[in-house]
């Protein structure tokens, strides 16, 4: 690993050491802050005063604060994020089966945007002031004004219900074994391509509602970093001395220009684990954000909690390795 | 607008930017829409007519047809600005009130008041903004005054970098200086010395977080975390009759229309308002 590199890593894991203690700390707070009895509002009123009583001392409600917390934290730190309600099972196994598929839906919205976006991004720039820059600014614009639950709703009516094209809802009609979670893979594993086209078909629809608006941030940051390469002294140099269109750009300008794109791309993978909440919804797709907000309606708040936990860390960490790839990619960045 | 005043050349700019108008136009249309509602709406928004449900747009004087409970759905997206304009006011009010002086106190006093403002803040962007308001909604219940506070505090975090960053920009400025040396309070340097200079990057943001605070309230909503039928929140119109699509889309169009009008309109006025109140753009 290269110095820069390696510096880099270790400040932004050292910084990272408070944002996570905070992290836990809200969550854990969570639960205390709502007002009334949560072990109340998570029972019911039907709830036997025995049920109460079990359940508050299970979730150490029972004790001061901060013996709570650290508690809490002890279990944190053994991957033991408590048991769901409703269902009765382990958090950490439901977070475990859910979190492939929003990272799986979440992966191929990005490969979408970033072939999209970084595509129109590079075509604005190149037909600057054209009606293609113009096609260019205003499907951006619409990438960000939307809202992409409707868009994911319009899809539905216009491609499964209108078209009889992509499934309705789910990751797959099929059963086969699923070693992994991440059903493309799996079906690539299973040596079917009907399991795989069945997985895409039901890909498609999801990860291209959440593509919206990474694509459009990717668009617009191309676009203006590409302005901005085309028009450095290298780039003129480059082609005075007669080298091929298609080399000044893909040798020159694209290396240079997706610095800032590369940025863009890691903080909109963030963006993402939100986005999905939204998108998960609307096409039923058993991930992380369906499952939070379907435990924030039935009151399931140790699995409320542990979801959060386990986006808001993911997203710390997405952060991390983009300042990673950042200072790989630019040599400049000696000093984080 | 004639003069060389900061205001008549921002308002210059502005009115020469033809995207900008439209974001104009966008946000007046709603606000009239949402002032005039009582006299546009051709019925009530809460009147059910189960005799006349799932009407297809144009029939029986329903110009955008009815819902899963017969309520005429033009009614209820004229009222529906109000719902929406007020999440957006009143969110982004909860984000400049409680963000800018953490902003400003941070920027201004430094060391570790500044260190302990801002990991707070830096907290908060460590949530996905939705995820945020989702858990914010858990605590404090769902229903659409939580959601408003909700977006209004996944907002701040925004605002206080930006007035903490134009709080040192300027702060170190020689008619700051001289303010301190003819001894004023520390509070009234502040507020009438630095912070009207640190304005306009305000102003920008506050128009663009209007659009996102209407996105995620109605995302919000949609999810059933937000408005409770029967108030008429696009995202609650939306979340409620989705599952009605394969009979009635209209109540899919509709909704989503307005809310994608509303928020293209504050994101126009927003990109307006950052180019015409740039000192460095020229006037046309």
């Amino acid at each position: 690993m290269e110095a820069p590199v390696k510096q880099v890593l270790l400040t932004r894991l050292g910084q990272i050491v408070p944002v996570l203690f905070g992290i836990s700390l809200l969550v854990f707070l969570m639960l205390r802050l709502i007002p009334g009895d949560p072990v109340k509002i998570m029972l019911g009123e039907r709830a036997s005063p025995a049920e109460v009583e079990h359940l508050r001392q299970e979730l150490g409600l029972d004790r001061s604060l901060p013996v709570q917390y650290l508690g809490y934290a002890g279990q944190l730190l053994q991957g033991d994020l408590g048991r769901s309600i409703l269902r009765n099972t382990r958090v950490s196994e439901d977070l475990g089966r859910a979190f492939p598929a929003t990272i799986e839906l979440a992966c191929a919205a990005m490969v979408i945007a970033v072939v999209i976006g970084v595509g129109l991004g590079s075509l604005a720039a190149v037909k600057r002031n054209t009606w293609w820059d113009s096609l260019c600014g205003t499907l951006s614009l619409l990438g960000v004004s939307m809202p992409i639950f409707w868009l994911g709703l319009v899809l539905l009516l216009i491609f499964p219900a209108g078209l009889g094209w992509f499934a309705f809802s789910g990751r797959t009609d099929l059963s086969f074994p699923h070693p992994t979670g991440f059903y493309v893979i799996d079906a690539l594993w299973s040596g079917s391509w009907t399991n795989l086209l069945d997985v895409l078909n039901h890909l498609m629809l999801p990860a291209v509602t959440l593509s919206t608006v990474p694509m459009a941030m990717i668009a617009r940051m191309t676009r203006s970093a590409l302005i901005d390469v085309l028009s450095q002294d290298y780039i003129r140099l480059a082609r005075a001395k007669g080298l091929p269109w298609l080399r000044v750009w893909w040798r020159h300008a694209v290396p240079n220009a997706m610095i800032p794109v590369v940025t863009v791309i890691g903080l909109q993978f963030g963006y993402l684990l939100g986005g999905a909440v939204l998108t998960e919804s609307v096409f039923e797709w058993p991930g992380l954000g369906k499952l939070v907000v379907e435990a924030v309606r039935t009151r399931d708040y140790p699995v409320v909690q542990g979801g959060i936990l386990l986006i808001a860390i993911t997203f710390c960490l997405i952060n991390v390795l983009v300042d990673l790839l950042y200072a790989w990619l630019d040599p400049r960045v000696k000093q984080p | 607008m004639t003069g060389n005043s900061p205001a008549a050349v921002a308002l210059r700019k502005l009115a020469h930017s033809r995207s900008a108008l439209i974001g104009v136009g966008l946000c007046a249309a709603f606000a009239m829409m949402a002032l005039l509602a009582p006299w546009l709406a051709p019925y009530s928004y809460k009147k059910l007519d189960l005799a006349h449900r799932l009407m297809a747009p144009g029939q029986m004087g329903h110009w955008l047809g009815t819902d899963n409970l017969g309520r005429d759905l033009l009614s209820r997206l004229i009222y529906g600005s109000r719902v929406s304009l007020a999440v957006g006011i009143f969110s982004v009010s909860i984000s400049l009130i409680v963000g800018v002086p953490l902003g400003a106190l941070a920027g201004y006093a430094g060391r570790w008041i500044d260190s302990v403002i801002m990991r707070a803040m830096d907290l908060l962007l460590a949530f996905p903004s939705i995820l945020l308001a989702i858990t914010i909604v858990t605590v404090l219940g769902n229903d659409l005054k939580n959601a408003m506070i909700a977006v209004g505090v996944v907002g701040i975090p925004v605002f206080a970098r930006i007035t903490r960053a134009s709080v040192i920009s300027v702060k170190e400025l020689e008619y700051v200086q001289a303010a301190r040396t003819i001894g004023c309070s520390p509070a009234r340097i502040l507020t009438v010395h630095i912070l009207p200079n640190c304005a306009n990057p305000l102003i920008v943001q506050a128009t663009l977080s209007l659009g996102t605070s209407v996105l995620d309230a109605a995302g919000l909503s949609f999810l059933g975390l937000g408005a409770r039928p029967p108030t008429p929140e696009w995202g609650t119109m939306l979340g409620d009759t989705y599952r009605y699509y394969d009979q009635a889309p209209w109540l899919v169009i509709g909704p989503g229309l307005a809310i994608l009008a509303m928020v293209l309109g504050f994101n126009l006025l927003g990109d307006g308002l950052r180019d015409a109140l740039d000192p460095k753009t020229k006037e046309e």
